[in-house]
């Protein structure tokens, strides 16, 4: 009798979870092949990037956009960057009628150099490129922007019984006259200097020595002087960081700022598109002159 | 348009004129569901003799004022047997009655109800409307045999779904913020569960459900694209009832009965997952479970008044917990004090409506009143903890509202129906609750809390005029009421019908409709994350102009209705946020949305029987939904993102005999839109001291994804359907042919290059159910 009843509690059990694991397997086994979607590639198109250095030197980067179809992770290789990186353009700027024929770097193919110091303050400056290699051509216009540079930048060190904390305390005086945006970025120029001399293109490895960055639209300032302390990424290894501040362009603005939103956690769940601007006919990318202040500042207790 | 209106409104006071002249009485009262004393919504009251009728409104309750002298009235309803009544009408008389479900196989008993069915909406003004009850949905075929009435309204044409297996909506080319849901006049904000892929509603607590896509009546607004009417059950004044499931997914139970005979009866219904049981069965942990709670009082106060208390309580609750161990070869625990600590995460997200109403008959038995007071929640709290560092982020809409109906059997030519509604919301997103270090990053707020008042007042006449000319004809007047901001709207509605041969009509409406409020989403899918926002200064009110035209034929030999809808829909000031926009935790994020314009088109064919043992429908739309942002796509228009051009369901149950039905499904839809990355290029960071991948993307929803479709198949075989304690087995697959059905887009590399593809989200689903009633 009690055999019996002990058997009879032990059944239901054992056949409902064979019964409920029956239909999960059945269902797993089911699943069924993914569909292919017929995603047509992105045909090639040059790129311009741009960076202005002391003595008012312009330096122009020329690549071509690829395929985000083709190739894997390990295409992003410097061989692969090389192939990319457009060495047969014929890259001009051009001020007030006077044109200046860029020289390609021997070393870094794609990186165009000005021969002499333009008049960049007098005018527009138009860039006109022309790959040789291809037949396609691009041309941007901008302007160059006065340097703004920091009053006070602090490198400050927080130690407390819990942790290590490491800020940035910055300030620079904002024209209340014209409308300005500003680019703000903190980072390690011993960890990069160690990685740009194992690789120059800096093609991998992303920007992992950059501890903070931000943008700023005047905009949202209310007063002439402009303050801020920002806690750093966690990473700070360092004794002195690089201040690097730059006023850009509104559209260049724009273009950060889209590059930064790309990054976020919304835009990477939902994969909705954020299509960059850019000032370059016929092309992507940016054409911008702005001078940046860089300090390196090394650091202090909190 | 104006003037049409006036004329009309002038017309609605002249024609009761005309009928003062002659002796004439008053037919009212309940229409009801013997077996349980249900009001039954849209049953046919029909005069043989004077070729008069009137329909039980959405109360169950129906006036018909006839001349004096003998009614021979046939009372018909679908799926019920349909009752004669000889009077002689010399007074006004009050008729209550029930009517008794059709037994499967009684055809010829039925067949005069169905065929007025028929009839009823070859003749009616309304169109773009479909009604479904719960007995009819729960034949159907359903994931993990889970009967979903939201699943069912999908199968409907010119109802899109958005992402496979979820209970989005995209009515005739809307939005799924455009959609009013309406439990018991109460708005439900959230229909899904489980990230929306089981709908809120639980399909034995339920009574009726009407969709309407366009022709809206004037009493429906704030919403552009649908509405769709869900009415709980009530309590059966007079016997205890029970019915029950048990399924793969969850189970349910549902009890009604009287509390005092024939004055107050209490409807009570639940639903729980098991899904975390389930699965630890397989070794998963998932510690998440969601529930619905129905209840409803039905009060009989007296022969003109009762009063009704509905309430529905559902959550989804996901309560993950875990303790971090020593693990060397992964990094789990990255040192010594976070071994044995507790990672707590979880978000609790639900629904809270509650409703009280009071209906009351006017002593001259023709002026019918609904007063209804109700608030609505809904809210999501998620949050986690780990070591000492906490965060609870909570977003919270509340809606009290009160709603004044009156409807008027004048005549019956003429049916008005006025009233006023106005309805409070208070919207508090993103309120955060941080502790630990983590304050120091992300500090704890209020968020702010937003109010804001909705006043509507509406009329409208559904007027005969003859036997082929019908109109229905009206105004709703909305506005709302925001700090800073006030919007008011005239809101036109209108709709004919002209009838010809033997059951042919043309039918046309417009409408014109605004919406206060909408749904700040970042996904298809319903996430916590969704807010439901107000107009304000800045977010103008949507509206929607909408023209609708068609054919209806009728065939009440067969009980068959076909109809052809063509519709064009112009809608402004639609929502979109910006590229790269920053909605989580952003208590600016109106600085972050779009105003834009949408355009849809296209025509619905249906094909539904509803007489016999082979009844259901066949499907199609043809549609396209376009849209223009300024911000978006360069300014070029671009297909709205549940753009699907061709949607094709077939619906089919067949009734063997009393024991045994069989029912099928297969539906095909072309694929939805999707923006996809097909380039990219490197660029400087910011510093030049790094290079970043820039993507390039096609234009905004310019790639088709993969068309879906599949069959779905359910048996149902039933024990003793002649006894009380009846009982039957579903056993079923979704998704037979094991085809996969599209839910998200991914990219993987194939060893040569990356590919974009669509993993199924199910295989083929076997299901089996045993439901139970008494």
């Amino acid at each position: 009798m009690i055999a019996h009843n002990d058997k009879s509690k032990i059944a239901p059990n054992y056949l409902g979870g064979l019964f409920l694991i029956s239909i999960c397997l059945l269902a797993s086994a089911c699943l069924p092949e993914d569909l292919l979607i017929d995603v047509a590639p992105a045909q090639p198109q040059l790129v311009i990037a741009s960076q202005t250095l002391p003595g008012d030197i312009l330096l122009v980067f020329v690549s071509r956009s690829f395929s985000a179809l083709e190739g894997n992770e390990d295409s992003l290789s410097t061989a692969f960057a090389e192939g990319i990186l457009v060495d047969s353009a014929l890259v001009s700027i051009s001020i007030n009628g006077m044109i200046d024929t860029l020289t390609s770097l021997e070393d870094v193919p794609g990186v165009f150099v000005s021969q002499f110091n333009l008049p960049i303050d007098e005018g527009e400056i138009r860039l006109d490129v022309f790959d040789s290699l291809t037949g396609q051509s691009v041309h941007a216009s901008t302007f160059a922007l006065p340097q703004i540079s920091p009053d006070t930048v602090r490198f400050l060190e927080d130690i407390t019984q819990a942790d290590t904390s490491h800020w940035i305390h910055y300030a620079f005086r904002d024209s209340q006259e014209i409308d300005n945006w500003y680019v703000i970025n903190v980072f390690d120029p011993v960890v990069y200097a160690a990685s740009f001399q194992e690789n120059p293109l800096g093609l991998v490895g992303g920007d992992e020595w950059v501890f903070y960055e931000e943008l700023i639209s005047d905009q949202i300032l209310t007063g002439e002087k402009v303050e801020n302390t920002v806690m750093l990424d966690s990473r700070v290894l360092s004794d002195t960081v690089a201040f690097f501040m730059a006023n850009v362009s509104e559209g260049y603005f724009r273009f950060l700022d889209a590059r930064q939103r790309s990054n976020g956690l919304i835009a990477s769940a939902t994969s909705e598109p954020i299509n960059f601007p850019s000032n370059v006919v016929g092309g992507l990318g940016y054409f911008a002159v702005q001078r940046p202040s860089i300090r390196l500042v090394p650091k202090s207790q909190r | 348009m104006k003037h049409l209106f006036y004329i009309l409104l002038l017309q609605c006071f002249l024609i009761p004129q005309a009928s003062i002249c002659q002796e004439v009485f008053t037919i009212s009262g309940y229409i009801t569901n013997q077996e349980n004393g249900e009001a039954l919504i849209g049953v046919t009251v029909f005069d043989t003799l004077s070729k008069k009728g009137a329909l039980t409104n959405e109360y169950g309750f129906f006036s018909l004022t006839l001349p004096k002298g003998t009614v021979h009235l046939r009372v018909a309803y679908i799926g019920y047997q349909g009752e004669w009544i000889l009077l002689n009408l010399t007074q006004n008389q009050v008729l209550n009655q029930p009517l008794k479900e059709a037994m499967i196989g009684l055809e010829e008993v039925v067949l005069t109800a169905e065929r007025l069915a028929v009839e009823e909406e070859v003749n009616s003004t309304q169109m773009g409307i479909a009604r479904l009850q719960p007995r009819e949905i729960s034949k159907i075929p359903a994931i993990g045999g889970e009967i979903d009435l939201i699943k069912v309204a999908q199968l409907m044409p010119g109802v899109s779904r958005g992402g496979e297996g979820g209970t989005g909506m995209y009515v005739r080319g809307g939005t799924d913020d455009q959609n009013l849901v309406l439990l018991d006049e109460a708005t439900v904000y959230n229909l899904g569960h489980l990230f929306g892929f089981f709908s809120v509603f639980n399909n034995d607590a339920l009574r009726d459900i009407t969709i309407i896509k366009g022709g809206f009546p004037a009493q429906y607004g704030g919403r552009l694209s649908s509405v769709m009417d869900v009415r709980m059950k009530e309590g059966d004044l007079e016997r205890w009832h029970g019915s029950g499931g048990i399924g793969t997914i969850s189970s349910r139970l549902s009890l009604d009965g009287p509390i005092i005979k024939d004055k107050l009866s209490i409807m009570l219904s639940g639903r729980r997952t098991y899904i975390d049981q389930t699965l630890r069965l397989t070794g998963i942990r998932l510690p998440y479970y969601f529930y619905d709670l129905n209840a409803k009082l039905t009060y009989k106060l007296s022969q003109n008044d009762r009063i009704f208390l509905s309430a529905y309580l559902g959550n989804d609750v996901l309560a993950f917990r875990d303790v971090v161990e020593e693990d060397s070869t992964n990094g789990v625990a990255n040192g010594a004090d976070e071994i044995g600590q507790e990672l707590n995460f979880g978000f609790n997200l639900g629904n809270l409506t509650t409703t009280l109403r009071w209906n009351h008959i006017y002593k001259q038995d023709k002026l019918f009143h609904n007063l209804t007071l109700f608030q609505t929640q809904f809210r999501y709290d998620v949050g986690g903890r780990y070591i000492d560092n906490s965060v609870l982020i909570k977003s919270r809409i509340r809606d009290l509202g009160v709603k004044a109906d009156w409807h008027y059997f004048m005549n019956p030519d003429n049916t008005i129906k006025f009233g006023t509604h106005l309805i409070t919301h208070q919207f508090r997103p993103n309120v955060i609750n941080t502790g630990g270090e983590i304050s120091d990053a992300l500090a704890s707020r209020e968020g702010d809390l937003i109010t804001n008042q909705e006043v509507a007042l509406y009329a409208n006449n559904d007027q005969k005029i003859g036997d082929k000319l019908g109109m229905n004809y009206g105004f709703r007047l909305s506005s709302s009421n925001v700090e800073g901001a006030f919007y008011a709207a005239f809101e036109p509605r209108f709709a004919a019908k002209y009838g010809f041969g033997k059951l042919n009509s043309v039918k046309l409406s417009y409408t014109f409709m605004k919406q206060y409020m909408h749904r700040v989403s970042s996904s298809s899918i319903a996430l916590p994350t969704d807010l439901w926002y107000p107009v304000t200064q800045k977010i103008r009110p949507q509206h929607a102009h909408q023209l609708s035209a068609g054919y209806f034929k009728g065939f009440d030999e067969v009980g068959l209705n076909i109809s052809l809808e063509l519709y064009y829909k112009q809608m402004a000031n639609l929502i979109e946020y910006k590229e790269g926009a920053r909605l989580l935790l952003n208590d600016n994020f109106e600085e972050e949305l779009l105003n834009g314009e949408g355009r849809s088109f296209g025509g619905e064919l249906l094909i539904r029987k509803k007489i016999g043992a082979f009844t259901g429908w066949i499907g199609y739309s043809l549609a396209k939904a376009d849209r223009t942002f300024a911000g978006l796509n360069g300014g070029l228009t671009y297909a709205a993102k549940y753009d699907r051009r061709h949607d094709i369901s077939l619906v089919t149950t067949f009734d063997l005999n009393p024991k045994f039905s069989f029912s099928a499904v297969w539906v095909y839809s072309s694929g939805a839109r999707f923006t996809a990355q097909n380039g990219q290029y490197f660029f400087p960071n910011t510093s030049f001291t790094g290079i970043d991948l820039i993507p390039i993307y096609t234009q905004r929803n310019a790639v088709t994804l993969a068309a879906s479709h599949r069959f779905d198949i359910n048996f149902i075989i039933r024990n003793k359907p002649d006894k009380k304690f009846q009982s039957e087995w579903h056993i079923g697959a979704y998704n037979f042919y094991n085809r996969a059905s599209p839910y998200q887009v991914r990219v993987e590399f194939d060893g040569l290059n990356y590919r974009y593809i669509q993993p199924g989200l199910f295989g083929m689903i076997p299901s089996v159910a045993w439901n139970f009633s008494f």
